[in-house]
């Protein structure tokens, strides 16, 4: 691997990705009148949907991490999702306590406890091969929603938790969308590198290894059991960071945030976006997302569509999972490469002459 | 302390849920050891059946003046098994033809994707409302429940009977004959061996001059057709209603696993032990609001303890003793 090349690819996409968000926030506001004005409902509504996708953005890269790396499937990640958010709602705001925490010390004790939680459930299920972890799950997070649903005098039960604070960092208090988008992105581009940087390091190469044959991974001395369940316990670690983000955001949170078909959401984007890639799971995040909110209004405009939410997106999850299964990023490229190939006739590879590599 | 009367009742209770997680648990199983897909949709068989048989008997089309269908009953059931099983046919054709291209969660969200599809078209056809569907007896001596005391001896003078409904009592009776006749179809006709075939070995069954395709759809369809019968006796006791197949499906996915999935006499004993728990867990104080985590508990608990499931386990207790 060249890596000056590497990283100057890397730098270009991180410069690019930068001015992209410092500017996204000015192109919403392009109006100077407008910025003048208190947020208008659109531009607010679109900076919520772009903090949004940054804090799925966190979600699908950690679970990619699980599902393209390690190969092993969570059918129950929304369940950490809400664990964070949970605990995090429940010590700033809780009505079964007397005090409360600030918000900044209930993020960290909510992502502790999450990864405390996956290493119970990890260590168990990773020993072994298959897909026991995707059961195990599944489980814990219908588990996690009826307790959720039911443990009403400290969840909130159905209708949930309110009045959660923002999140304060010394003076500084993220009281508005705007704040609210810079905090998500960067938590997002953080997490996508530090997903890079796991990936590319020892662990990612470890996992990568395993992936390929548990038994060739573990006869060149790679910790098999060790190595999936430590980005188990990343991954659900990530999504209580997100859970709590979204908490402290939206300042409301109730169980139906964090159900099964959340967790299948979830599971939908790093699928659709690609798997095995941080961008795929980006893609993945924000198509979703997207979609969803299309879908939403697409109700409000027709309420004859309202209904028909269920069956939209049922139909494009079998469609695109039909005929493009390795993903949007990576099926749309084949599909490009296979239309191209068609039009151009391809010219037979010669044998490259054999670089003389120093040892 | 509870009295025995409230612990046989619910045993009754448990005994006919539990039967309806057996028969999704060996709907699972079917089209597990044929294609080593986790079917998401398996619980949407179940309330095609239910709808199905609502439809077909009592339903007035939101029309008022409309008298409705009023089938008999008999054709009511093998109608909406029909319809269930045409649309496992339709989804296991999809998955055959992506079952080698797509990854084993790519394989998951077309369940999934088929699950969400099914539910709202459900919605869109038959509404939100839960619906009585028709209890398969209705005629006099059927129309209450059977009740039995027991000796006042043991539970005292003022001891409520103990009620069984005729609709359980079908539950369970066409639960034993749709397993027997599983078990006769897997062991005695050509079909049902060359599917035992298929799940066995593949490659090994399509050099026997077996049609694995064909096999594979037709395992969706048999195992589309159980669910929904599943689903059109169990509908006069819990109502029938568009998302019911959502729990009914996975406590079923639970019961395959805690039977070791894979293992069809696993399946229908796990679906039948986890039924009773549930019923029988709710007696717990404290526990009844938490009633529909026991089968995912039991879940966790079996895949931390032993996870090829139940058999595993007690096999593993006789080489110990």
């Amino acid at each position: 691997m060249k890596r000056s090349a590497f990283f100057s690819s890397t730098l270009c996409w991180a410069l690019v990705g930068l001015v992209a968000i410092a500017v996204t926030p000015l192109l919403v506001h392009y109006d100077i009148e407008e910025l003048k004005k208190p947020l208008l409902e659109r531009q607010s509504y679109l900076l919520h949907v772009l903090s949004l996708i940054s804090i799925y953005t966190i979600l699908a890269v950690g679970l990619n991490l699980l599902m393209g790396y390690a190969g092993q499937v969570s059918l129950g990640h929304a369940a950490f999702y809400g664990l964070g958010a949970y605990t995090s709602a429940i010590l700033t705001a809780g009505p079964s306590l007397a005090q409360h925490l600030s918000p900044l010390l209930a993020l960290p004790i909510g992502i502790v406890l999450t990864a405390a939680v996956a290493l119970l459930i990890g260590m168990p299920c990773l020993r072994l091969r298959g897909h026991y972890l995707a059961m195990a799950t599944l489980g814990f997070g219908w588990i996690v929603y009826i307790v959720m649903r039911q443990w009403s005098n400290v969840t909130g039960g159905i209708s949930g938790l309110t009045d959660i604070p923002k999140l304060a960092v010394g003076g500084l208090v993220f009281d508005s969308d705007v704040k609210w988008f810079y905090l998500t992105v960067v938590s997002a581009v953080l997490t996508m590198v530090l997903s890079a940087n796991i990936i590319r390091s020892r662990v990612g190469r470890a996992l990568r290894a395993l992936h390929g044959s548990e038994n060739a991974a573990a006869t060149l001395g790679v910790n098999v059991a060790y190595y999936k369940v430590l980005v188990f316990v990343i991954a659900a670690a990530l999504a209580a960071f997100a859970g709590s983000l979204y908490a402290h955001k939206v300042n409301f949170i109730s169980p139906n945030s964090f159900g099964f078909l959340i967790s299948v959401e979830l599971v939908v984007m790093v699928v659709v976006g690609g798997m095995a890639s941080v961008w795929g799971a980006v893609v993945g995040a924000t198509t979703i997302t997207l979609l969803f909110e299309w879908l939403a209004d697409l109700g409000q405009e027709y309420p004859a569509f309202q209904d028909m939410n269920g069956v939209a997106y049922g139909l494009i999850l079998v469609v695109v999972m039909v005929f493009l299964p390795a993903g949007l990023t990576v099926g749309t490229r084949d599909l490009l490469l296979r239309w191209f190939r068609r039009r151009r006739p391809v010219p037979v590879p010669q044998p490259a002459p054999r670089e003389v590599t120093r040892v | 302390m509870e009295s025995l009367p409230d612990i046989l009742q619910n045993l009754v209770t448990g005994l006919a849920t539990g039967s309806i997680y057996a028969i999704v648990a060996v709907g699972f199983t079917i089209i597990f050891s044929s294609t080593q897909v986790v079917n998401f949709a398996q619980g949407e068989f179940v309330m095609l059946g239910a709808m199905g048989v609502y439809m077909l008997t009592t339903w007035n089309w939101r029309h008022p003046e409309f008298a409705g269908l009023h089938w008999p009953l008999p054709v009511a059931v093998l109608l909406a098994a029909m319809l269930a099983a045409v649309v496992g046919l339709l989804l296991g054709w999809v998955l055959m033809r992506s079952l080698k291209s797509a990854s084993a969660p790519a394989l998951i969200i077309i369940t999934i994707g088929a699950s969400m599809l099914l539910q709202g078209v459900a919605s869109q056809l038959w509404g939100k409302d839960a619906v009585p569907a028709r209890a398969f007896t209705t005629a006099m001596p059927f129309d209450a429940p059977i009740r039995f005391h027991l000796p006042r001896a043991l539970v005292g003078p003022d001891a409520y009977p103990v009620a069984i409904e005729w609709q359980q009592l079908w539950v369970v009776a066409l639960t034993l004959l749709m397993m027997l006749g599983l078990a006769l179809f897997f062991n005695r006709t050509l079909v049902g061996k060359a599917m035992r075939a298929v799940s066995a070995n593949r490659h090994g069954a399509q050099l026997m001059g077996i049609n694995v395709s064909h096999m594979v759809v037709g395992a969706f369809a048999l195992s589309a057709a159980l669910g929904a019968f599943a689903g059109a006796t169990i509908a006069p006791i819990t109502y029938g209603y568009y998302n019911m197949g959502t729990l009914i499906g996975l406590k079923g996915f639970a019961a395959a696993i805690v039977g070791g999935l894979g293992n069809f006499s696993g399946s229908v004993v796990a679906g039948l032990l986890l039924g009773i728990t549930e019923s029988l867990a709710v007696m717990i104080p404290g526990l009844s609001d938490y009633k529909d985590a026991v089968a995912f508990v039991i879940l966790l608990a079996m895949l931390v303890i032993s996870p090829n499931g139940l058999p595993a386990l007690l096999r593993r207790g006789k080489e110990a003793a």
